[in-house]
């Protein structure tokens, strides 16, 4: 494994890691790879009618409605997760919470996620993508991967539960390489 | 441990290989309008290939004289599609991708004199509008039987004939 870095600015101090497993490609790239591909994502809603019949994140939408709806979901976290965002003071903080609700105790390296809400508007309201990642200090994550949300418990699913073990290999491996710290890093640049 | 040995260790478990993300990120906000005409076409393709077991990538690249690569990337959806090669797919496909909507032409009755004569009658039923609420224009224009509206036979002339001058 390996970290790569997708987006830092100096001024803010907020850097946006991913994890590579395997190859060059980071899992974040490797996630908006399928999620920018038309094809995949229709393949993989169609090939897991199933469980979206079951569960209620796409109630009451057609197939092109759930397309149009993560393609939508996609580009606004493209727009809010960029370079130029960065610029903005403690934007990760902002974007990335607490993998489980209800976790809000500081800890290192804790689990964490990107869900679209949007407390003004219903826009995403049923969201359906998450990004992965683990929040190293103060705005510094390290993405570990993410999915199309198709069931309420990340272990309903064999693709979000792959997700879940790959989260706690990535801090193992972090552990492992002391990339862990009890401390909020401020002004790490200059260090 | 410190700040200091943490960001060694960060460095140390680094790849020195660059994202070029940032760039992809910035081109797909600011090309989202065209790159979502063509995700909606990729769409449209793929469910046409499922019904039909004669159509595949293959058979759409020899028809189009193009390789099954060039296929594949319509089918992601992020191809800037020539207006030739929409039209060509369609008669591939035997449905048509693309619709154009409607324009002020399309509502121009040629029965009428000339242009303005047409824009004067519209702006008279606007005025009715704004004078007339609609359920006094629904009960006076109303002359159907309560089973031709049942059966679905209204005939309800919503918009009241109204004399040109």
């Amino acid at each position: 494994m390996k970290l790569k870095s997708i987006f830092a600015n100096t001024t803010t101090q907020q850097v946006l890691y991913s994890i590579i497993i395997k190859g060059n490609k980071s899992e974040y790239e490797k996630a908006f790879e399928n999620l920018f591909s038309a094809q995949y994502v229709r393949s993989y809603l169609k090939d897991n009618l199933e469980y979206i019949k079951s569960s209620d994140v796409y109630k009451g939408e057609n197939l092109e409605q759930a397309l149009i709806g993560i393609r939508n979901e996609r580009d606004e976290i493209l727009k809010r997760l960029n370079a130029d965002v960065l610029k903005i003071p403690n934007c990760l903080e902002e974007l990335f919470q607490p993998l489980t609700n209800t976790d809000y105790r500081e800890r290192p390296l804790k689990p964490s996620k990107l869900k679209l809400e949007s407390k003004h508007d219903r826009t995403f309201k049923n969201s359906k993508i998450r990004i992965y990642a683990i929040r190293v200090t103060k705005n510094m994550f390290v993405v570990t991967g993410a999915a199309i949300k198709l069931v309420k418990e990340m272990k309903d699913h064999p693709d979000t539960n792959a997700e879940e073990i790959k989260i706690n290999q990535v801090r193992n491996w972090m552990k492992n390489n002391n990339i862990e710290t009890e401390d909020d890093l401020t002004y790490y640049y200059e260090q | 441990m410190n700040n200091k040995d943490l960001l060694a260790n960060i460095k140390k478990a680094t790849s020195k290989s660059e994202s070029n993300f940032a760039k992809k990120a910035k081109f797909r906000i600011e090309n989202k309008k065209w790159l979502d005409y063509s995700s909606n076409i990729a769409y449209r393709i793929l469910s046409f290939i499922e019904d039909n077991p004669k159509l595949s990538q293959t058979s759409i690249a020899n028809s189009l004289n193009k390789t099954r690569q060039h296929v594949n990337k319509i089918l992601k959806g992020d191809q800037n599609l020539t207006l030739k090669t929409i039209g060509q797919l369609s008669d591939i496909l035997g449905h048509e991708l693309i619709e154009f909507p409607k324009y002020k032409d399309s509502y121009q009755d040629l029965s009428m004199s000339d242009y303005s004569e047409y824009i004067e009658s519209l702006n008279k039923r606007m005025f009715f509008y704004q004078d007339n609420n609609f359920n006094t224009a629904f009960e006076n224009n109303n002359n159907n039987t309560e089973s031709d509206l049942i059966m679905g036979n209204n005939t309800i002339n919503f918009i009241p004939e109204l004399k040109v001058a």
